[in-house]
């Protein structure tokens, strides 16, 4: 697809032809190493959306993954247009069914994007969703001084944030991160009442030991329109067992079931 | 009732599996090298998780390799958080 930046890498996930019901869900990813730790288990998610008969779409935005550009090029507001492009070019108007899944920062990106536009959309669901863009920095900067003391040094993330003002970028887990990215991130959040919307859900896949007592025998729990699920965090884990379960909560979700 | 150590098994694995190995653990195992996920992304992860779940809250000054190491190190970490 091509953006005034260069091009982005788009995959469909076509369904088979006797699927007449032309329904479609816009993946949405998350965080540098998070995008590329979930793509295992959103491919898993893809490919049984599309045997269920949906035309799924992965976006690699700008400066990440099969996209022209350097991580470090890349712009909060340069990968909203991304997404807005690939919404308006190849999906607006051409699905009788259009939903959203965006997982980590990407559900705080689709609702910066399209949080207070009135879009034609199903269903939004949010996968393990950052609800305050302040707490992911802060947890991105945790990352950095861990890996830092792996290698034995100490540092704090006031060290951190002296040496970003000074150089403008700062590298974690391989990826160049420039301040106003960060400045951005930081700057948003997800609003309750948004998330109290009756076409938004949430799976949250934490592993609240305390909580899965009251998990029923679906290992799933639904609390108004948010869904518990017992699954390890995928993002944030290079291997890991796919979780079956949490593929066929995604189908039943964008199912209706 | 659970113990502490109860909870603090059953968080890993339900993080990172390896039931078997956490279930028979002893003190001393060296997690670091027997769960190649407790890199610096999956410490960050457990650090969440141990927040949620314990309501303590940890300094960048806890983010040592040595509070990571073994399950009495770690065990010794949450215990000194829940007491301050």
């Amino acid at each position: 697809m091509p953006t005034k930046n260069g091009k982005c890498f788009v995959l469909e996930y076509i369904p088979a032809p006797e699927f007449s019901n032309k329904q479609s869900v816009l993946f949405i990813p998350p965080f540098a190493e998070e995008n590329n730790n979930s793509r295992k288990m959103h491919s898993a998610i893809a490919r049984n959306l599309a045997n269920e008969g949906f035309s799924v779409f992965m976006i690699d935005l700008f400066g990440t993954g099969d996209s022209e550009g350097q991580f470090v090029e890349a712009d909060w507001d340069d990968w909203l247009e991304n997404i807005r492009q690939l919404f308006k070019n190849y999906l607006d108007n051409k699905f009788t069914k259009l939903n959203i899944l965006a997982t980590r920062l990407g559900a705080l990106m689709l609702v910066d994007l399209f949080g207070n536009e009135s879009l034609d959309i199903d269903k939004w669901l949010l996968l393990q969703p950052v609800l305050k863009g302040k707490t992911f920095t802060k947890q991105l900067m945790r990352t950095k001084i861990a890996a830092m003391a792996f290698k034995g040094e100490k540092c704090t993330q006031n060290d951190l944030q002296k040496n970003l003002v000074h150089q403008g970028l700062i590298e974690i887990s391989g990826y160049q991160i420039s301040q106003t990215m960060l400045d951005k991130i930081e700057s948003k959040s997800i609003s309750d009442t948004l998330l109290d919307s009756k076409n938004v859900i949430t799976i949250d896949t934490k592993p609240k030991a305390e909580d899965l007592t009251l998990l029923d025998k679906q290992n799933s729990m639904l609390i108004n329109n948010k869904l518990i699920v017992q699954s390890p965090p995928f993002w944030s884990m290079p291997e890991y067992k796919i979780s079956e379960h949490l593929i066929k909560l995604t189908e039943a979700t964008f199912n209706n079931a | 009732m659970k113990t502490l150590e109860n909870k603090l098994i059953q968080l890993l694995s339900d993080l990172y599996g390896k039931r078997e190995f956490l279930e028979n653990i002893d003190y001393s195992a060296n997690l670091i090298e027997e769960i190649p996920e407790l890199d610096s992304m999956g410490i960050v992860s457990l650090i969440t998780a141990l927040e949620e779940n314990f309501d303590i809250e940890f300094d960048d000054e806890d983010i040592i390799i040595e509070h990571f190491e073994n399950l009495g190190t770690l065990l010794a970490l949450v215990n000194n958080k829940k007491a301050h």
